[in-house]
């Protein structure tokens, strides 16, 4: 147990690793572009690009830049952005964060409990009108696009009906801290999280119907009826259980993929100064700093999220916790 | 008779991810000749598909050494073997799975020919197809319109394409139906007497070997326990393992008789001394500390145990 | 003889939503103490047959009768029969692999079995799942409740399968290919263990391809071709001196394992019709050898001997 525990975390730093030294490679390394006069920013003064290639050694070996680079970014953590004029971009990071973190929360609260609603329905109602609406509805959901659906709902909710008793409730754009007040923290991200949620419902709501109407073809599913097992507890209890394993890992690899800055999109549109927002924003202004720190910030997430996916793995098969599967 | 395939101490042993080592064969030494039935029999890992497929060159032995008419085969590379291919065919039990579904009958049986550079293509398979008794007009068919039965014939036409002198049979008739069964095993055995083939037939229904093969070779966790020829051996079987198999098979003409105690052992952990001693009725304190190496009782008779029946 | 029949299928007939029979015309009984046979080659309906009986077909369409302990099964509403599937009537199957959830443990799924038929603590429906364990010889019975299908051997998941099957005492224990996955030395030792649940007076309807299963484990025998119930009776009698023209071909198609070896085993020509293209006379008939013009017409099953049926026009009188 503690040896397969080591063992994962020492595959983890390995891939952050991995992760790091190409995204270095891409935005340092790369022939032909002098990443000084980037950091620097357009019409820097000479000063200021010969402060920059000392203080990051690119006038030295690129591995002694690499670990300037690491040095800055994990240790010291006092990377800084000459584009925003002197933000430290760490902490900029670490403030947008909990932003995210709410709302990717948020909408996966609200997506999985939707798409296991109408998965279970549809599967329960196979080949029935409401299996074919919900099929419809989550298809349409998975196919508009996030940022058109969020401007919608921002001129429905901000402009146009904002004054009907139905949306009056509906705060400015923005994000409202949970230490200021739960409440608006709750209200803040309720739309955005719910437009980010749309397109994710209609796709998990259709892998589980899929892998339910597969399991429930089992003999083990058989079994639990021949046993006198009511379809209540059939489907719910046995069904589910042998149906998580798809549905698990995918919700870990697109939970750590808003997290680590996918959220982009609904983040510009709802104005929330989360991660995704960020690296917007670096990009906009080419930010190299501020790039890697988000881009770095994401891998590592998506690594974690990884590993707990597996973990969740071995608690939902003990099959896998042996390390084999099947016969 | 002159030996076609020779095996000497093979081993075949698979590394698990746990640091474990599977012992799918140990030390097997078999002998074919020409136009012999060698039947492997056993039950659930005992090891008898493992050699099937290492005696023709399918996976490479742990250690050991397989002789085809005398040459080392079991050392070439996967493309000094192709020469050998056309010469050893295998028959595998699941026909469902040996067909592409999306290819024609006809496709799939001009295949081995040509991937060789055979001519004369549609005459073999019309002459094979008449000796599998099917007609000529399942070529254009595809894999899902035949039966259980009727595949398995297929089967066989198709490994029999290139003429082999070797056909390693794996489970071929236990998929089928009593009577689906009876057809396959008079098919194989008028093929084997009229082509002169070599057979080794896997399997684990003695009834149904006694029926093809000439001799018989017992497995039990990766070894051979009992080797003879097949009427003397199943009439009186040396081997406590090969008369509880015998025992258990369930007939129509005989009451259930008492069961072997226990499972087959873990081939990962295998036990001490004789692998049988842990089942065996027979079992003397010797048989748990030392493993008993095959000896011949008999013309034509091996057995591995320290107090055999005969 | 005389004892009570528990379970009677009366012209049970079994069909497709499109019309496609299924089952033509099975009719059996099995009484308590008794172990009925029900012999046929794939796709013959004795596996339909049983999960009938267990009403586990949703979808297509019963007629006829299923008579269990007096009461009528067909038409029953479903929260009835779902009271009598585990309880009253248990059913066990081929591979105990795929049978049991892979992602439970053993005992927790015997546990359910139990909680959904007595209203027990966890505590106590644990102990009769180790008990029962017990019973069925799977050593170390504490330890292997707590394990995984995957970590057990096939023969002591095929044990633990017939566990849960008694756990709730069922008068009728249905096995469908309960040893078809096994090694045949560990099928040696699950039929004893059937042939012990039959003594303890339940009745046992096994479904099985092989006729040396039948002979070992049962009393009676019913031999099923396409949808139908050919012959029926005391397996003795029947093993004996078969009837039906079938199930002598079916018997004399076993290679024998003593004896001279024959040249050529005795095969039946042809195979089965489909359920969509059964003859309108004898089922049997285009491969049977004693085929006549009156086969044109269906046999009823007919009573030519004191307590064995069979149809075929052979014995008519």
């Amino acid at each position: 147990m503690i040896r397969s525990f080591a063992s994962r975390t020492g595959q983890m730093l390995l891939v952050i690793f991995g992760i790091s030294v190409l995204v270095f490679c891409i935005f340092f390394a790369t022939p032909g572009a002098d990443p000084t006069a980037r950091i620097a920013g357009r019409g820097a003064s000479p000063q200021v690009v010969a402060r920059i290639r000392a203080e990051y050694g690119f006038d030295r070996p690129l591995p002694v830049q690499y670990v300037t680079m690491m040095q800055k970014l994990f240790v010291s953590r006092d990377l800084t952005s000459f584009v925003n004029h002197g933000q430290r971009v760490v902490p900029e990071v670490l403030q947008a964060a909990p932003v995210t973190l709410s709302l990717v929360l948020w909408a996966a609260f609200f997506w999985v409990s939707g798409s296991l609603v109408f998965g279970i329905a549809s599967a329960v109602l196979r080949d029935s009108w409401v299996d074919r609406l919900l099929m419809v509805l989550g298809l349409i959901g998975l196919s508009m696009p996030v940022f058109w659906l969020g401007e919608v709902v921002n001129l429905v909710t901000q402009s146009r009906w904002h004054d009907m008793f139905l949306f009056r409730w509906v705060p400015p754009l923005g994000y409202v801290p949970f230490s200021q007040s739960p409440w608006g923290w709750a209200k803040a991200l309720f739309l955005p999280s719910l437009t980010l949620a749309v397109c994710f419902i209609g796709l998990y709501a259709r892998v589980l119907r899929s892998e339910l109407l597969t399991a429930m073809g089992e003999d083990s599913i058989r079994t639990a009826r021949a046993k006198g097992a009511g379809p209540v507890r059939v489907w719910l209890w046995h069904g589910l259980r042998l149906s998580w394993l798809s549905y698990v890992s995918l919700f870990g690899l697109d939970f750590a993929q808003l997290l680590g800055g996918g959220a982009l999109l609904t983040e510009v549109v709802f104005a929330l100064p989360g991660v995704g927002r960020l690296t917007y924003q670096a990009l906009a202004t080419l930010d190299l700093p501020l790039i890697m720190a988000t881009v770095m910030y994401a891998a590592v997430f998506v690594v974690i999220a990884n590993a707990l996916v597996d973990g969740l793995y071995a608690l939902l098969d003990p099959r896998i916790r042996e390390g084999r599967h099947g016969r | 008779m002159t030996v076609l395939l020779e095996a000497k101490n093979l081993s075949k042993h698979y590394r698990l991810s746990h640091g474990e080592t599977l012992r799918a064969v140990s030390d097997v030494s078999l002998v074919v000749h020409c136009g012999e039935a060698l039947a492997l029999v056993g039950e659930s890992g005992c090891g008898k598909s493992t050699l099937g497929r290492t005696l023709i060159g399918l996976g490479a032995p742990s250690s050991g050494e397989v002789f085809f008419e005398g040459e080392r085969i079991s050392s070439l590379s996967d493309r000094a073997l192709r020469r050998w291919r056309p010469r050893m065919q295998m028959v595998f039990q699941d026909s469902s799975s040996t067909f592409n579904p999306r290819r024609t009958i006809g496709d799939t049986l001009a295949e081995p020919m040509r991937i060789h550079g055979r001519t004369g293509i549609a005459d073999r398979i019309a002459m094979l197809l008449e000796q599998v008794g099917l007609s000529s007009s399942v070529l254009s068919r595809y894999p899902h319109e035949f039966s259980g039965g009727q595949r398995q014939r297929l089967n066989i036409a198709r490994a029999l394409m290139l003429g082999p002198d070797l056909l390693v049979a794996d489970e071929p008739t236990s998929a089928l139906d009593v009577s689906v069964q009876a057809q396959i095993v008079n098919l194989l055995r008028d093929l084997r007497n009229s082509l002169g083939v070599a057979c080794v037939f896997i399997s684990h229904d003695l009834a149904v070997v006694r029926q093809m093969a000439d001799r018989i070779a017992v497995m039990y966790l990766g070894r051979i326990v009992e080797e003879g020829d097949v009427l003397a051996v199943l009439e009186a079987p040396a081997h406590p393992y090969t008369r509880a198999l015998l025992n258990a098979v369930p007939r129509p003409d005989r009451p259930l008789p008492p069961s072997l105690k226990g499972d087959v052992p873990s081939p990962i952990h295998p036990p001490q001394g004789c692998a049988f001693h842990t089942r065996c009725p027979l079992a003397q304190p010797r048989c748990s500390q030392e493993r008993p190496e095959l000896h011949r009782i008999a013309e034509g008779r091996t057995v591995a145990c320290h107090y055999p029946l005969l | 003889m005389g004892a009570e029949v528990l379970l009677k299928l009366h012209h049970l007939h079994l069909e497709l939503p499109d019309g496609t029979a299924l089952l033509e015309d099975v009719s059996l009984n099995v009484r308590r103490g008794d172990a009925l046979g029900v012999v046929g080659e794939s796709g013959s309906g004795k596996s339909l047959t049983a999960m009938s009986v267990m009403g586990l077909l949703p979808g297509l369409k019963a007629s006829g009768s299923i008579r269990f302990e007096g009461r009528e099964l067909l038409g029953m509403k479903d929260r009835e029969w779902r009271r009598l599937r585990g309880a009253g009537m248990a059913m066990i199957f081929q591979d105990p692999m795929t049978a049991f959830l892979p992602v439970r443990s053993i005992g927790a799924q015997i546990d359910e079995q139990i909680r959904l038929h007595e209203r027990i603590s966890r505590r106590e429906a644990r102990a009769r799942t180790v008990a029962l364990l017990g019973r069925m010889g799977v050593p170390d019975s504490e330890a292997a409740a707590k394990r995984y299908p995957h970590q057990l051997s096939g023969g002591l998941r095929q044990r633990a399968m017939i566990a849960m099957a008694l756990s709730c005492g069922p008068s009728l224990l249905i096995a469908d290919e309960p040893t078809t996955a096994l090694d045949v030395t560990v099928q040696a030792q699950i039929l004893t263990l059937l042939c012990e649940i039959r003594d303890s007076g339940a009745g046992v309807m096994l479904i099985t391809h092989d006729m040396g299963v039948v002979a070992q484990t049962c009393t009676h025998v019913a031999v099923v071709y396409s949808g139908l119930v050919v012959e029926q009776g005391p397996v003795a009698a029947v093993m004996a001196r078969p009837l039906h023209p079938y199930t002598q071909a079916l018997l004399e198609a076993i290679p024998p394992l003593d004896g001279p070896r024959p040249d050529a085993l005795p095969t039946i020509p042809g195979r089965p019709p489909a359920p969509d293209a059964r003859p309108e006379g004898c089922v049997f008939a285009p491969r049977c050898r004693y085929v006549r013009s009156d086969c044109a017409v269906r046999p009823a099953l007919r009573e030519p001997e004191e307590g064995r049926r069979v149809a075929c026009v052979l014995y008519d009188a």
